[in-house]
Order: C-alpha cells, then sequence, then structure tokens
C-alpha cells in the first residue's frame, strides 16, 4: 500500500527580549556549568510570595510574528497556568496561554524543490522556559535557573506537511522570518529554536487522523529530516505488519538512525489547567498594535526594479522566487545572499547604479562576502559600479580590479583615488617599454634560446616579466609586439 | 510608663511628637512587655532579639513611624524567617521583603516579630499552626481565630500597637473579632502582594489588625500604595485614608444593609445577634438609614469558596519541592526524584494543608473540572453581581463578622467541615473583592467580644472607614483591654 505522513510542527522560540518573561532578570545564554544561576531572582526560581509581572516586550514581538503570518491577533487574552512536577519548572506550573493564545490561525509560505507551498498554522502563544538540567554520571542532575523564565513563543503548525522535507523546509523559512523580524535568533545548537515534529501515517490519498508520535530532543534541520523519514518508516512497517502505532514521546538515536520510544502515552496527561489568578488579562491597546506595526514595517524588505518597487514580508520564499525569475542567479546564491542582508543589499545598490548585475554579484559574492567574514570593509556600492565602469572602458585588467577593490574595501577611498595611488593610470611610454623589454630578454637567456628553437609560446613568459616589472601598467598587447619586434618574430 | 503599652498608634504619635516618650524608649518597652506575656498568649513565632538596641527613628518620616508592628509568617521578611506556620519552610530565610513590610520598613516602623497562624492561612483557629496554637487573650482556653490568630492576639495582649495580617477568607476580620480588636481588608489589590506567600491568589489580601479606625488609616497611609510587582495591583496612589476616614460628609445620611439571612437564629449564636441589633440601633442613633435586604445564594458561598481556595492552593503549593529552598534542601541524591518528592511534602505539610491540595488536585482534574472549579468559578460570579446589586440600594452593608464568639482549643480541630462553617459572613468579601472591616461590637456574656463587620463596594475603603470611624464614635467602642492582659500588665515591672 501507499503511505503518506501527516506531520504537524511544534516550535518553541526564545523571544528577543532583553528581560525574563516575568522578572527583571537578564536573559543571558550561558552554556557552561560555571555559570550557571547567576541571572536569577526570587520571582525566576520560585520563591515564597513572589508575583509574575508580565514583560510587555514579549507580546509586541509576538504580535510582529502575527501580522507577519496574517493570523489573529487577540485583543484579549489570558494567561493559565499548567501544572506538572519536574525540578526544572520552579513554581510546579508553567505561566503559559492555554483557550485563548495571543495569535491564532495564519499561514506561511516556504519553498521545497523549488516550488512555493503554503502552510497553515494552529496557533502561537507566550510562555516561558524551564531551567536547564546538567545530567551528571552519577545519575545526579543539576540545575542552571538562567533559562527559568526566559520568553518563549511556542508556534504550532497544523498537521500539514507530508514529508520530512517539507517540514524541514517550513521550519528553515519560520527560522528566518523570526531573525528577519528581529523577534528571535532562533538558534537552534542554542536551544533559542526547538523543532517538535508530531508524526503519524495514512494510506495516501485518505483524510484520517492516525494515532501520532512525537519526537523531541531535535538539534538540527539535518536530524529533523532523518529522524522523520525514519519515524515514518518505521510506522509503516507497523501497519504493514498489521500492527498498530502507540502513542507515544520519541527520541532521536543517531548512532543507530532510529526513532527510540521513550515514554508511552496510555493517557493525555493532565495538567489542571486554570487561569492565572496573579495576571490580569492581557488586553492590546492601540499603541501595542501600532508599535508592532511600525518594527514589522521596518523589517519589510523593499527593493527597487526595473523602475518599480517591490515589498517582501520578512522572509526568503517570496525573494528567492523573485530573484530565479528575474536574474541568472542560482538558487545556492540566492540563498546565500538571502542569509547576508548586508551583501543582498550591495549587491541591490551597485546594481542600481551600474545596471550589470551578474557582474555586480560576482563581486558581492565573491570578493565582498569572503572580505567582509573577516572585516565589516568600507566598501559601497558606488566602488563597485566604478570599477565595473573601469574594467569596461578597458582602463583595468581583472588582477588590477581586484586589486583596486581590495584597497577600497580596506581604507574606502574612492575606486579612482585607488587606481592613481596603485599606478594603474600611468601609462608605460614607448621608450621605457622598449628599455624593459630589452632588460627580460637579457636576464631570461634560456626562455629566448627556447623561442628560438621555436617554442614560440614561451615568449609569454617574457610577457608575464613585462607586465610584472611594469606593476600591470603596460598594456599587454603593446608589450607582446614589442617583445616580438625585439626577438625578430 | 506602661500605661502607654495600651494605647493606640496615633495616640503614641502624639507623645512621640511632644517628646513626652522617645520611639525607641518606647519599642524597648513593647518588647518587654511582649515577651513578658508571651508564654501566656503565645502570639508569636519569631520574636525579635532581645538586648539588640532599636535605631533612632525620625517620628517625621511617616504616618506610623516608630509605632511597633508584629507581622503575620505569612509575609516575607528579610530580617526575620519566614515559615508560613509549616514545617516545609522551617528556618526558609526570605531574599526580600514582602512590599508592606518595605514601606513600613521605610517609614520608620519597628517589627516586634512573626506572629503565629494557620500553616498557610488555611484555618479558622491557628490551632493548624505547625508549630503551636495561640491563646486567645480574653481566655486562654480560647481559640484567637484564625488564620491570623498571632495578629490578633498581638494586638489584643498589648505585644504590638498593630499587625500586619492576610485575610483569604476572613483570617484578618475573624480573628479580629474574637480578640476584641480592629481587622481591616482592604479592596483586592489595595494592598500589594508581594511578599504575601500565596494560598489563594485570587482571594489573598493582605490586611490590618489595629486597636482603633484611626490606626487602620494611617497603616493604610502607609502601605495601600500602588506596587510594579504585583500585576494585580490597582491602589489609586494618592489616596489619603486618614482624610477620607474623618469626612464625616462622605456617609451623612447614608444607607446600610442588613442581611437577613446572615441574621439567621439558625446560623448565627443569640449572643451575635445580639450584639448586631445593637449595632443597628447604634447606627440609626448615628443618623444612617438601616434597611433589611436579601442575599440570593447563601448556601453557596462556603462551597464556592471551598472549591475555589483549595484549587489555587495546590497549585500554590505546588513549588514547595524541597530542591531550591525550605526542608528537604539539599536533595539527598540518592533518592530518586519520585522518592523525594514524597519524602519532602508528605511530612512537611500539616493534614488540613494535605487535605486541601488534595481537594484541589480532585476539583482542577481533568473530568472533574467542569463540575467543580468552573462551576465554583460562575458561582463566584454570580455571588459578585448579587453584591453589587445589593450595593444599588445601599451604600454599605452590615452583618456579623463571626456566627460564634471564641471557640475553645480543641473544640473543632477534628471536624473540618464545622471549622469551614466559622466563615460563612467572612468569605463574601473575598469572593466579590470588597473592602470589609471587623469592629468591636461589645462582650457576649460570657465576656468574649463578638465582631459586628461592615462591607463597601470594591475602592470604597476610604468611605467605608469613614463608616466604621462613626461606628466606632457613637458605640462608644473604644479599645479595651483583656481582663487577664490588664492583670499581667499590673504585675508588670518596668
Amino acid at each position: 500500500m501507499e503511505y503518506e505522513a501527516v506531520i504537524a510542527l511544534e516550535i518553541h522560540a526564545h523571544l528577543k527580549t532583553a528581560r525574563k518573561q516575568y522578572c527583571d532578570c537578564p536573559v543571558v545564554n550561558t552554556r557552561e556549568l560555571a555559570e550557571a544561576n547567576r541571572y536569577v531572582c526570587p520571582v525566576c526560581l520560585g520563591h515564597p510570595g513572589v508575583l509574575p509581572v508580565l514583560n510587555r516586550e514579549s507580546v509586541i514581538l509576538a504580535i510582529m510574528l502575527g501580522l507577519r503570518l496574517g493570523a489573529d491577533i487577540a485583543r484579549h487574552s489570558i494567561f493559565a497556568r499548567k501544572h506538572y512536577f519536574y525540578p526544572d519548572l520552579p513554581k510546579g506550573y508553567q505561566i503559559t496561554q492555554y483557550q485563548t493564545p495571543l495569535v491564532a490561525g495564519g499561514e506561511l509560505e516556504y519553498m521545497v524543490d523549488g516550488e512555493m507551498r503554503t502552510a497553515q498554522l494552529e496557533r502561537a502563544h507566550l510562555e516561558e522556559d524551564t531551567a536547564k538540567i546538567f545530567y551528571q554520571d552519577d545519575g545526579s542532575i543539576l540545575l542552571d535557573y538562567n533559562r527559568a523564565g526566559v520568553p518563549l513563543l511556542e508556534i504550532v503548525t497544523k498537521p500539514v506537511f507530508r514529508s520530512a522535507a517539507e517540514a524541514v523546509a517550513y521550519a528553515e523559512e519560520l527560522q528566518q522570518v523570526l531573525r528577519k523580524l528581529g523577534v528571535s535568533d532562533a538558534n537552534m545548537e542554542e536551544g533559542s529554536f526547538r523543532c517538535e515534529p508530531n508524526i503519524s501515517v495514512r494510506p495516501a490519498g485518505s483524510d484520517e487522523l492516525r494515532t501520532k508520535c512525537e519526537i523531541k530532543n531535535l538539534n538540527s534541520f539535518a536530524v529533523i529530516r532523518k529522524s522523520l523519514d525514519a519515524e515514518i518508516a518505521r510506522q509503516i512497517a507497523l501497519y504493514e505488519n498489521d500492527r498498530e502505532v502507540q502513542h507515544c514521546t520519541l527520541r532521536w538515536d543517531e548512532a543507530n538512525a532510529v526513532t527510540v520510544p521513550s515514554r508511552i502515552k496510555e493517557t493525555q496527561a493532565d495538567y489542571r489547567y486554570f487561569d492565572e489568578p496573579d495576571l490580569p488579562p492581557l488586553v492590546l491597546t492601540d499603541d501595542d498594535f501600532a508599535e508592532a506595526r511600525k518594527r514589522y514595517e521596518d523589517a519589510v524588505f523593499t527593493l527597487q526594479w526595473g523602475g518599480n518597487e517591490h515589498r517582501f514580508a520578512p522572509g526568503t520564499a517570496r525573494l528567492t522566487r523573485f530573484f530565479l525569475d528575474n536574474t541568472e542567479l542560482r538558487e545556492s546564491e540566492v540563498a546565500l545572499l538571502l542569509e547576508d542582508e548586508d551583501a543582498l543589499r550591495l549587491l541591490l545598490a551597485s546594481n542600481e547604479i551600474s545596471g550589470a548585475f551578474r557582474e555586480c554579484a560576482n563581486w558581492v559574492l565573491m570578493e565582498y562576502r569572503p572580505r567582509r567574514a573577516e572585516t565589516k570593509g568600507n566598501i559601497t556600492a558606488q566602488h563597485i559600479a566604478d570599477i565595473i565602469a573601469l574594467r569596461a572602458d578597458g582602463k583595468l585588467n581583472s588582477t588590477q580590479a581586484k586589486e583596486v577593490f581590495k584597497l577600497c574595501f580596506e581604507r574606502g577611498i574612492s575606486a579612482s583615488d585607488a587606481v592613481s595611488e596603485l599606478g594603474f593610470d600611468q601609462v608605460v611610454s614607448e621608450s621605457d617599454l622598449q628599455k624593459i623589454c630589452a632588460q627580460v630578454i637579457t636576464d631570461n637567456e634560456k626562455v629566448v634560446a627556447d623561442i628560438r628553437k621555436g617554442k614560440e609560446q614561451a615568449v609569454r613568459a617574457l610577457l608575464g616579466q613585462v607586465m610584472k616589472n611594469t606593476r600591470g601598467k603596460a598594456k599587454p598587447d603593446e608589450a607582446m609586439a614589442e617583445l616580438k619586434r625585439q626577438l625578430g618574430m | 510608663m506602661k500605661e502607654l503599652l495600651a494605647l493606640t498608634a496615633h495616640e503614641l504619635m502624639a507623645k512621640f511628637a511632644a517628646g513626652e516618650v522617645a520611639p525607641e524608649e518606647f519599642y524597648a518597652l513593647q518588647m518587654r512587655f511582649a515577651r513578658h506575656i508571651e508564654p501566656k498568649v503565645r502570639s508569636f513565632l519569631t520574636l525579635a532579639e532581645e538586648g539588640v538596641a532599636p535605631p533612632k527613628v525620625d517620628t517625621r518620616k511617616g504616618a506610623l513611624s516608630g509605632i511597633p508592628v508584629s507581622i503575620k509568617d505569612l509575609l516575607t521578611t528579610t530580617d526575620f524567617p519566614t515559615t508560613a506556620g509549616s514545617r516545609i519552610l522551617e528556618g526558609y530565610a526570605p531574599p526580600y521583603d514582602a512590599t508592606a513590610v518595605r514601606l513600613l520598613r521605610e517609614a520608620g516602623n519597628y517589627f516586634t516579630g512573626k506572629t503565629n497562624l494557620d500553616e498557610f492561612g488555611m484555618g479558622s483557629s491557628t490551632e493548624n499552626s505547625a508549630y503551636f496554637p495561640t491563646h486567645n487573650p480574653w481566655d486562654l482556653a480560647r481559640v484567637p481565630g484564625g488564620s491570623s490568630g498571632g495578629s490578633a492576639s498581638s494586638v489584643a495582649a498589648l505585644q504590638s500597637v498593630v499587625s500586619l495580617g492576610t485575610d483569604t477568607g476572613g483570617s484578618v476580620r475573624q480573628p479580629a473579632g474574637f480578640c476584641g480588636v480592629v481587622g481591616f481588608v482592604p479592596t483586592y489589590g489595595y494592598i500589594s502582594r508581594n511578599g504575601l506567600i500565596a494560598f489563594a491568589s485570587s482571594l489573598d489580601h493582605v490586611g490590618i489588625v489595629a486597636r482603633d479606625v484611626t490606626d487602620v488609616a494611617l497603616t493604610m497611609n502607609v502601605i495601600g500604595r500602588p506596587d510594579r510587582l504585583d500585576a494585580t495591583s490597582q491602589a489609586p496612589p494618592d489616596a489619603d485614608y486618614l482624610a477620607a476616614m474623618n469626612d464625616r460628609e462622605s456617609v451623612g445620611g447614608c444607607t446600610v444593609g442588613v442581611i437577613n439571612q446572615l441574621m439567621d437564629p439558625n446560623l448565627m449564636a443569640e449572643d451575635v445577634l445580639v450584639a448586631c441589633e445593637v449595632a443597628i440601633r447604634v447606627l440609626e442613633n448615628a443618623g444612617c438609614g438601616v434597611k433589611r435586604v436579601d442575599l440570593a445564594g447563601v448556601k453557596r458561598l462556603l462551597p464556592c469558596y471551598y472549591i475555589l481556595c483549595p484549587a489555587e492552593a495546590s497549585s500554590n503549593l505546588a513549588r514547595y519541592d524541597g530542591i531550591r529552598y525550605g526542608t528537604g534542601f539539599p536533595a539527598d541524591v540518592s533518592r530518586t526524584l519520585q522518592e523525594h518528592y514524597l519524602a519532602v511534602r508528605s511530612p512537611g505539610f500539616g493534614e488540613e494543608v494535605r487535605r486541601r491540595i488534595l481537594l484541589g488536585t480532585y476539583v482542577l482534574s481533568a473530568g472533574y473540572a467542569e463540575a467543580y472549579y468552573n462551576q465554583a468559578r460562575r458561582v463566584r460570579h454570580a455571588i459578585t453581581e448579587g453584591i453589587a446589586d445589593m450595593f444599588e440600594d445601599v451604600d454599605f452593608l452590615f452583618l456579623p463578622t463571626s456566627p460564634t464568639t471564641a471557640f475553645g482549643l480543641g473544640d473543632r480541630i477534628d471536624d473540618p467541615v464545622k471549622m469551614y462553617a466559622a466563615d460563612i459572613c467572612t468569605v463574601m468579601a473575598n469572593l466579590a473583592s470588597t473592602p470589609a472591616i471587623s469592629l468591636p461590637g461589645g462582650l457576649s456574656p460570657q465576656g468574649m467580644p463578638v465582631g459586628v463587620q461592615f462591607m463597601a463596594p470594591q475602592k470604597h475603603d476610604g468611605r467605608l472607614l469613614a463608616l466604621a470611624r462613626l461606628y466606632e464614635k457613637s458605640a462608644g467602642a473604644e479599645y479595651s483591654v483583656p481582663p487577664l492582659v490588664a492583670e499581667e500588665l499590673a504585675g508588670f515591672e518596668e
């Protein structure tokens, strides 16, 4: 039988706020045990008598994502307590949103296999992170509450993905959207972007929803893809052997490349939700919307193209489509540029001046990006346009052009100043050229002997020497003519 | 000088101002007498250390500067351990002061110590303290009420001039009534809950125990302030409760509603009803209109309260896991997590607390929440609306503070439902988030104080104090020292 996968993604993203969700502690993503429990206070440690006070900054960030997704943003939403006992949960409950999420519905376009698709979302709500657990060899655990109370946005899709590739492509797109909005660093390795897929399989074309399993603790897109593929195969194998899939939580066993059930869920966990009495309902004001809208607009990508202005919501799918349709850029190049907004801006601005898109792209991708990886540099779009013009006028050869670029990048001086500083604008006089060619012929007896024996192409080696001795200022065709004249060729 | 001990705070402030006694001198006297009578009443879980010279206080700093105040041990303090009357927090040293405590400290108040209570505020007699019971200063064989029993007895027994208590279903008003002092709870959110160890968050109020209404107003002027650390705080920033209390105009010709259903001889003891009728005549003589009103759903008050409050308690008490503080810390790593929780929580909580955690967990569980918790919330909403409707007709409500006077130690401790019944007159204000005050309403034939109670609509705290002052003055209900305290005072050598 043919099967198809049914996947929904639950993503927890750390919101990029200065302070924690319900207290004034700074958000600091520490990694080492030595730094543990430095950014804590009675509130995030759950001391007796403390009260949560909502961080409005996280609310603005959540609204921004809601705007991006075209979702319903609740003007009135409430917080709830979700109860369970675990050492990483200081209060014995998590303050989250249950019946009224701040953001409901919405959708996100993403690219997969060069094709545009749309994922429908269920909800996005505000909550707080738990402490970090350090597992010790003796079976004990150490707790770091620096992370406890860090603002989280839980973003949940409907079960809309039919393959691992789709789920991963959506997650990658959401990551870009969160980053471009400035809502989250969305870094998987650092735990600020955590994906938990829910998955079931069913006969292809059916619309039933079968028992699903949840995979936890996936720390890269590659692992999500591999674990989903493995889990699809596991569930299909179960059905093929007339067995049932049990509702469970799975973990990914990297060494054996299999998903391993870690907890069978016989009953729905009872979290005893009730409305958080310590927080009044979250009521959004027009000012909240205005601020979120303004910050959202600032993140919208505006592109001047062919005399028109094009606007792109933060994200990559539609921009990728645009560049593939309108330029000669390859998909891999587009991806590089969309991850590097400075480079993209430089490319577009230099293209705006020069109109030579492909050449601008080459300068940006091959000369600018590797250098910028080391240091910020001083290159502007005007530099790139000028260098392209100098090349086109035959005033620089390609080696010279790169040297000019390097000098502009390092010092920020204009391309023409760089050309004169490097002496590329000085013409070698006819008599100087004659003397230099004569000297080169004298200094390279062996090469000259080869030429005399009939190995005529060896004259190129002499030309190289002439160019070197004139520091590239000689015109290669004139130098070649002079060498041939002196050698009687 | 010892006769100063029976004065009210405002009388003492006048003495301070006149230079008749220095605040630090009075504080030293206060502490000596507090220690002297403590073995009889046992108001305190922690008394301020002996022999520590009190700092000099600038009496111009605040409305109550230099007045010794006791603090219920359910409010966090940095200079005293805070136990909530529970073994699970034995020796716990809070890293911060409750906002109300901080405001008093900044205003230059002295703290006499931390008063005894029913564990986590769960009880009506202070017998549920994990440490020891407190005795009523009017009759040591009786309870002082609860849960702020130690607060009320410390003020009645001249161990402190004012006390901070907490009130979730009557825990300030009922013991104040039992001990013959004044007990006040403001509108929900008028005193910050920051540092009030949560029992049932939506019902918890910080409250004030004092010897008269003026002292309540003065204390409100210090602690009735907005607080950014409490998201439910809604206190008006510049309120002057003393001025509001003295505004006789605001209660001129007001109408006081008497709730028929709570004047029922089947619910109320005869001595309580007699005292209430006397109080009603006092009000009439003072020019207030008195109107008999009906409150539908009186029978639902206690069931509603006793579902909501354990539900919230089961959640609020989940944090006591012995992992970050309290008994059980640091954890014994040879135990599994489950064993650790059992080893810390089972012996850490007393019987009443365990009962309420279980009840609360049950009423919030999937499948039961709709029938119990959600239903109780709807009932609470209906009660609040019903009370708001009554306030369309009348300016204030009058009702007893408690169905009986103080009962005997041990009388009800084995019968939780009987114990819960003591709260019938007080839970209303908590359910409706309104201000309420219990005032001395004379003595019963057995010589025990009877409390009478007034309630006002939300945010009418100043007017409620004005009515209370009017009643106090008209009834001539001056603070009186319990006979056996007077005896102790007579025998006390300065």
